[in-house]
């Protein structure tokens, strides 16, 4: 643990200024502004009093669906390609694997780094939802946001969306540190969000890592559930429990399967 | 304790049908300052990777401080600082963050930032971002991260790669200072022979893989025969007929040929070769041969073709 305290703090100092710790905090701005423009196009429809689950979590739940299902495997893709180049464009790897340290610390510390990008682009946009939802109560007023914050279902919006996107982190990271090529890691995780976005109106979609963030957290969140008619019955588990352990053992494999390569760059 | 920092037994490493490196046994005294010597693509970097633990031997083991490095290799690498071809920096970085990171994964004191910034007097440019560092900052920066953890080896490749001649000097004198003042063992790798020459110890000449010399700079010099130089009007027909006969001459690029030769009654006996074979010889000279002159023998007896290292003669 303390060598993968030391890893994981040196990770800490690498983002410093870094596009992907920028990007951590630019994509949800972008996602809400899209959302923004959107609900100033729909604020009609917004005006109605009979939105059946109301403003706030019509406005989240959309946001969310739209984070989960498009952006985050794209953001994951391209975080975990921007954290691997710092060692790929600084060849790296052959001074941090001729320091006393262990390989597999160092992985995991790059693991870790990158999950807690997203972890943090996900927190950020939550905030940035509840943030603009204030902004329209109060300068857009009759929209709907008038109505209690509902902090809780954004909370478990978030948490599960999170949990469920450990899987893809895991495969992405080790795309992202076995190859050194931008394009490959890149190519790999476009192809497989688009293909998503077919996968997740078929019954694959509950073992399809791309698809597993907004599966996981539509189905945690019983309103959300409704509103697209149930992907699954009842509550998730069984997709949590695949991506999160799934996440966890891929993380292990990656680490080994990098760790023990030569390192001739 | 042992009297070697470095000795490796039967070291090989192959990449698919070429083997890179082969049956190399390194010994490198402690307090030395080792320079280890071929042409480009003799195998240096590879034999540096593996006593670094970055890619595995296919045979043969590797000792470090008289330790085995494949059981004791966090213990070991903690001793050891290295500079492996160009260094790896963080562009977006300053030369301090940059060493506060490998201080962090260390674990070494902080400050030894301060200690090795001013070693290699990077002191005012420390708080810059490397990406503006001209090519020799960033080269004195590899060095002080090397330097970071007081290693008591320092394996450096090629480590004046990218510096003018000012700063491949205070380079020189740097390595020269070490051993005594720190004592530190440095393994240093070069295809520049004049480099090389002017701060070792101990040389190791390694040429396609195989170790062709290995010892103190003077039992080198006890090696040394007699350079022979010879100008003749048809140099190219020269080099035939002298190599038809067995001897080992080469051009350099030039007009004259030069070989080595054991004693002054071998000119006589090249001269007349030549003569014979109708060619006019105008200039015989035979003088001491030069560390670069057995350097080249060396590599070219391996039955290669070599790259000749830079400052040869043109």
């Amino acid at each position: 643990m303390r060598y993968l305290a030391r890893a994981l703090s040196a990770e800490m100092l690498k983002a410093k200024r870094t596009l992907a710790l920028g990007l951590a905090l630019i994509a949800p701005v972008v996602v809400i502004g899209v959302q923004l423009a959107m609900i100033w196009d729909r604020r009609a429809y917004y005006r109605q009093s009979e939105i059946p689950r109301g403003a706030w979590m019509e406005y989240g739940a959309e946001t969310m669906v739209l984070w989960g299902l498009l952006m985050l495997p794209l953001f994951v893709t391209l975080e975990t390609a921007l954290v691997a180049q710092w060692e790929h464009a600084s060849a790296g790897w052959k001074h941090l694997f001729a320091l006393p340290v262990p390989r597999s610390a160092i992985y995991a510390a790059k693991q870790i780094a990158s999950a807690l990008l997203i972890g943090l682009s996900i927190l950020a946009l939550t905030t940035l939802i509840v943030l603009s939802g204030l902004s329209m109560r109060l300068w857009l007023p009759g929209l709907g946001f008038e109505a209690a914050i509902p902090l809780w279902a954004f909370a478990n919006y978030a948490l599960t969306m999170f949990l469920g996107a450990w899987l893809v982190i895991a495969i992405q990271t080790w795309v992202a540190q076995r190859w050194s090529s931008f394009a490959v890691a890149c190519g790999v995780g476009v192809a497989m969000t688009v293909a998503g976005v077919l996968v997740i109106q078929s019954e694959w979609a509950s073992y399809y890592p791309w698809t597993l963030p907004v599966l996981v957290a539509n189905g945690f969140s019983e309103e959300a559930m409704q509103s697209l008619n149930g992907f699954t019955d009842g509550l998730p588990w069984r997709e949590l429990l695949f991506a999160t352990l799934g996440g966890l053992l891929f993380a292990v494999w990656g680490g080994r399967n990098v760790t023990r390569r030569d390192v001739v760059c | 304790m042992t009297e070697w920092a470095i000795s490796t037994s039967g070291l090989t490493r192959r990449f698919g049908a070429l083997t890179a490196v082969d049956q190399v046994d390194l010994r490198v005294p402690r307090g030395s300052v080792y320079g280890f010597l071929g042409p480009n693509g003799a195998g240096k970097t590879t034999t540096i990777r593996m006593l670094l633990g970055l890619i595995r031997a296919h045979g043969g083991e590797v000792m470090l401080l008289g330790r085995l490095l494949r059981r004791n290799r966090r213990a070991l690498l903690g001793q050891v600082g290295a500079l492996v071809e160009a260094p790896s920096l963080y562009r977006h970085l300053t030369g301090r963050e940059n060493l506060e990171l490998t201080r962090r994964l260390t674990g070494c004191q902080r400050g030894r930032i301060d200690a090795v910034l001013e070693t290699m007097q990077l002191v005012d440019a420390a708080d810059r971002k490397v990406g503006g560092y001209s090519s020799g900052m960033r080269q004195r920066l590899g060095l002080a991260l090397a330097l970071l953890c007081e290693p008591s080896l320092l394996v450096l490749d090629e480590p004046t790669n990218g510096l003018d001649p000012a700063g491949i000097r205070e380079m020189r004198e740097f390595v020269r200072r070490l051993p005594e003042e720190q004592g530190v063992t440095v393994f240093l790798s070069s295809h520049l022979l004049g480099e090389v020459e002017q701060v070792a110890t101990h040389i190791g000449i390694i040429h396609h893989g195989q170790l062709l010399f290995q010892g103190s700079v003077d039992e080198l010099h006890a090696e040394l025969g007699e350079r022979v130089t010879i100008a003749v009007d048809r140099p190219a027909e020269a080099l035939q007929v002298l190599g038809e006969a067995g001897w080992h001459a080469r051009r350099n690029g030039s007009e004259e040929l030069y070989l080595e030769a054991n004693s002054r009654s071998d000119a006589a006996m090249l001269n007349e070769l030549l003569v014979q074979k109708g060619l006019n010889v105008y200039r015989l000279d035979v003088a001491q041969a030069t560390l670069e002159d057995t350097f080249l023998n060396l590599t070219e007896q391996s039955g290669h073709e070599t790259n000749y290292p830079e400052g040869s003669k043109a």
